[in-house]
């Protein structure tokens, strides 16, 4: 049996559960009986009323039935991802069902792209089947309450409401008390969702991730009310409204905290327990209370967007004693055009050089570096006074594509005094993508492979051995001529031919050909070796002009100032001597797809199952056209009786006498005469042979593959056709030769 | 740390030690079990997996070994590791199913989970026809009931 078939159930259905949706799972109930049943049993159910457009009768009618014959005890998943045709009545339905599969992971998405009636999913829905359930996601629903007595979710650990909408604040509040083992809270809130105070009061949560979507205009009576003392992470991005903690939260160790305004922002907990932090927030006053210290924490990143940035960010730097990383980034548009402020001088002072920097910051990046005054001292800062510092990078950022802006701002980066032990990476992405292209050529002979750059511009730079003497540059005023590095001279590559690893002989790197030409002369040290004094021996003949100097591709000893791919493509190939069978593959008026299977056949390169089984593969080795013979190539074409037989009805037609034997077959071929007057019935046989060829291929995979068989009789007809067709269609373009051709193909018919 | 640095020898079906650290061992639920229930020996034989297989998942594990005990740069290690597992996973159909068992078989579940859902990803969006082709499974059904399965579920196979 098959190597799939042959796995335990239990794995072949951890398999169908990965599937991307019900419609899958149900579909391999027909590839054998082995897979019949098996689909009833999967333990995750998705059902996406999008995937492969099915009509909606269709589609609510695969659910009914798909959902009614499954048979697992227990259901580990159950996703609708409904909207775009069925709607609240067929969700609830559904729901309806799944109420006593003791489902654990419910997720409805209802996709919010049309503009059909908002889902409705009533809250007695979940009355019985919510005992067992552990994750619940539900996004883009209308919650109803139907007055039901209050459910409680026993077991939910994972819950997420994304842009929902729900009867009032106080349900919201009532539906979170009775979520008694919640450990994880993810809520988005939209426009006019009808709840003004989103009321958290969780004991037991770890992780709360509250947002607010940026359509939802809010005002000073709207905002958050949060009690969960043992909160371990706590994300909240918040554009307007208040949050207000009623309990202090000692435990919070990693807090991302991105909100607009800070109004009644209180109680952000013991901060001495923050590990990683990341602020965006507008001011730098408020935000904790002075005199605490972040005793814990490790990373800190900062948003830039703020004018306030750069007080916010030293204030905390001076707050935490044993900062290991530190990350600038600006993650949103500027919030307004004020001012920014401007570097405090006194910040330069050794006294205000924070704890961290002296002892424990190892790592600093800056994300959407704009070289801005504030931002240049902020570096210049940290270069000068981090002292551990082991790895800076930089990602520069500019609006224009000016590449020597940019250069400009990495150069002033480098001219900052920096530790030596430390690493600065400077990264552009827009730098290195245009630097190849568009700069010069002359710097891609010097510049190495980088794992910065892109892994196209990598790619290029480790051609440059192979394309380096095909480029020439043709000396005129020696301007841009690189000495050492450019194909210049005829010597070649001139720093390999004088070593230039051992000695540069005084002459600069990036050195110029015309500059070592001065008044009339050229300027070089006395030869010492051979290969100087050649080079010497050439520089003597050279005559600079005033024209700009100018690059050819030099192909073996061809001169052309085009690329041309082509010639490229044979240099790098190589030359091979013709082989004595390409007349007869690669024929004129033939059949593409048999010339390129025919080509296939000369190679002995078609899985015939000789070749599969010395791939170690476990196939029978018998032919499948007789079923007496091993399968090759040789004895499909045409020891085969059936391949023969098809053989023997197209050769008749072209008045040829087969051969059984491969090589005499090839040869017979290759051997047809070539005259003009033969040339119809020699395009003629070889069309016959490799349509014979094609169509015993053909029917050897249709055995294989589909169960379907053909007569000798039935095949030859086939090609029989398609040899008329062919010849049919270059009528118009070739009368002569098409009729000829004809005529030769009914003459023996 | 000193025990992480014991060297265990698992032995394949072939007889072929392979020496690797506790830590990597450990990845193999099988052999963690063994190693809390007080099974000390320090050889182990892995009867029912064969060299090549056993050398491959040793492979994996001692990738993911050694990308958990890196700290820090969390996203990049992650994004590599992803990259090293598209790769690992990418051999052919006898190969896959072999490590899919092995998997099973040792109780390596990263494995287990990338090595099926390379065989959902292979299934989904293709016709029986063409999985029955990948995957060599041999069509007993005959037409007629075939043609039975279709008609009886009707609903599923409507456009």
């Amino acid at each position: 049996m098959d190597k799939i078939s042959q796995l335990p159930d239990e794995l072949l259905l951890k398999i169908l559960a990965m599937l991307p949706t019900m419609k899958d799972v149900v579909d391999t109930m027909l590839l054998s009986k082995r897979w019949q049943f098996l689909w009833m049993m999967v333990p995750r159910i998705k059902y996406n009323d999008t995937y492969k457009n099915p009509k909606y009768g269709s589609f609510s009618l695969f659910v009914d039935r798909s959902f009614f014959r499954h048979e697992a005890p227990v259901i580990e998943a159950l996703h609708f991802k409904v909207g775009s045709i069925c709607g609240s009545e067929d969700i609830q339905a559904w729901m309806r069902c799944a109420d006593k599969r003791c489902v654990r992971d419910l997720t409805i998405q209802v996709d919010t792209f049309t503009d059909k009636d908002s889902v409705l999913l009533p809250w007695s829905l979940y009355s019985g089947g919510c005992r067992m359930l552990v994750t619940l996601n539900l996004s883009n629903a209308v919650l109803v309450d139907d007055f039901t007595s209050p459910i409680s979710f026993p077991s939910l650990e994972t819950l997420s409401l994304k842009s929902m909408k729900y009867p009032s604040g106080e349900f919201v509040k009532n539906l979170l008390s009775n979520c008694n083992v919640l450990e994880d809270l993810v809520v988005e809130q939209c426009q006019a969702d009808n709840v003004n105070i989103f009321t958290v009061i969780v004991p037991s949560l770890k992780s709360l991730v509250m947002k607010t979507l940026d359509n939802r205009v809010g005002n000073d009576t709207q905002g958050f009310v949060i009690d969960a003392p043992f909160l371990e992470n706590l994300d909240i991005f918040h554009s307007s409204g208040f949050c207000i903690f009623e309990n202090v939260m000692t435990k919070i160790v990693d807090a991302n905290v991105d909100v607009n305004s800070w109004k009644l922002w209180k109680k952000l907990g013991s901060i001495a327990s923050f590990k990683r932090l990341f602020l965006c927030v507008p001011s730098s006053k408020d935000v904790y209370p002075a005199g605490s210290v972040f005793t814990s924490l490790v990373h800190f990143k900062i948003c830039t967007c703020e004018t306030e940035w750069v007080n916010l960010l030293m204030r905390v730097l001076r707050d935490s004693p044993n900062l290991r990383s530190l990350k600038l980034q600006q993650s949103h548009f500027l919030r307004s055009e004020k001012p920014r402020p401007c570097w405090n001088p006194s910040w330069n002072e050794p006294s205000s050089v924070p704890g961290c920097f002296l002892s424990s910051l190892e790592t600093f990046e800056w994300v959407h570096y704009e070289g801005a005054q504030e931002e240049k001292e902020a570096v210049a800062f940290v270069f000068r006074s981090a002292k551990c510092l082991k790895k800076a990078t930089i990602n520069i950022y500019s609006k224009t594509n000016d590449i020597d802006k940019k250069l400009e701002v990495i150069k002033e980066l480098f001219s900052t005094r920096l530790s030596p032990a430390c690493q600065l990476d400077c990264l552009s992405y827009a730098l290195n993508a245009s630097k190849l292209p568009k700069g010069s050529i002359h710097n891609y002979w010097t510049t190495k492979p980088k794992a910065s750059f892109s892994w196209l511009a990598n790619k290029i730079l480790k051609f440059k051995d192979v394309v380096y003497p095909l480029i020439k540059l043709r000396l005129e005023n020696g301007l841009s001529a690189r000495f050492w590095h450019d194909n210049w001279s005829p010597l070649g590559n001139v720093a390999t031919l004088l070593n230039a690893q051992s000695s540069r002989l005084g002459i600069p790197q990036q050195a110029t050909v015309a500059s070592l030409f001065r008044n009339g002369s050229w300027r070089l040290p006395p030869a010492r070796s051979e290969q100087q004094l050649q080079l010497q021996a050439h520089l003597t003949t050279v005559n600079l002009t005033t024209e700009p100097d100018y690059f050819e591709w030099e192909i073996e000893g061809r001169i052309s100032s085009k690329f041309s791919t082509g010639e490229v493509y044979h240099y790098l190939r190589g030359a091979h001597d013709e082989v004595n069978w390409t007349t007869a593959v690669w024929t004129s008026y033939g059949i593409p797809r048999h010339n390129f299977h025919t080509w296939l056949v000369v190679l002995d390169r078609c899985p015939t199952r000789d070749r599969l089984l010395r791939w170690g593969l476990q196939v029978p080795p018998v032919c499948l056209l007789c079923n007496s013979f091993p399968e090759t190539r040789d004895h499909l074409y045409f020891e085969c009786e059936f391949a023969y037989d098809l053989w023997l009805k197209s050769s008749r037609r072209c008045s040829l006498t087969p051969s059984r034997n491969w090589p005499d077959a090839l040869n017979q071929m290759i051997t047809l005469p070539t005259s003009r007057a033969s040339r119809a019935l020699r395009l003629l046989t070889l069309l016959a042979w490799q349509s014979t060829i094609y169509w015993i291929w053909n029917e050897r995979n249709a055995r294989l593959h589909s169960n379907s068989f053909r007569s000798a009789d039935r095949l030859f007809r086939v090609v029989d056709l398609q040899i008329r067709n062919r010849i049919q269609s270059f009528r118009e373009s070739n009368p002569r030769l098409s009729s000829s051709m004809m005529q030769t193909w009914f003459h023996l018919a | 740390m000193s025990e992480s640095n014991k060297k265990i020898s698992l032995i394949s079906s072939e007889g072929e030690a392979f020496e690797v650290s506790e830590a990597v061992a450990r990845e193999f639920e099988i052999v963690a079990h063994m190693l809390e229930d007080g099974c000390s020996g320090s050889s182990i034989p892995i009867t029912t997996v064969d060299s090549n297989i056993l050398g491959k998942v040793i492979e994996y594990c001692t990738k993911h070994v050694e990308v958990g005990n890196v700290e820090g740069n969390s996203e990049k290690a992650e994004k590599d590791l992803e990259e090293f597992d598209k790769r690992f996973i990418a051999v052919e159909m006898n190969t896959l199913f072999s490590l899919i068992l092995a998997a099973n078989y040792l109780n390596v579940k990263g494995l287990l989970n990338i090595g099926c859902q390379k065989v959902a990803d292979t299934i989904k969006d293709m016709k029986p026809e063409e999985v029955r082709s990948i995957f060599n499974i041999e069509n007993d059904y005959t037409p007629a009931e075939e043609e039975v399965v279709r008609k009886e579920n009707e609903w599923a196979f409507q456009p």
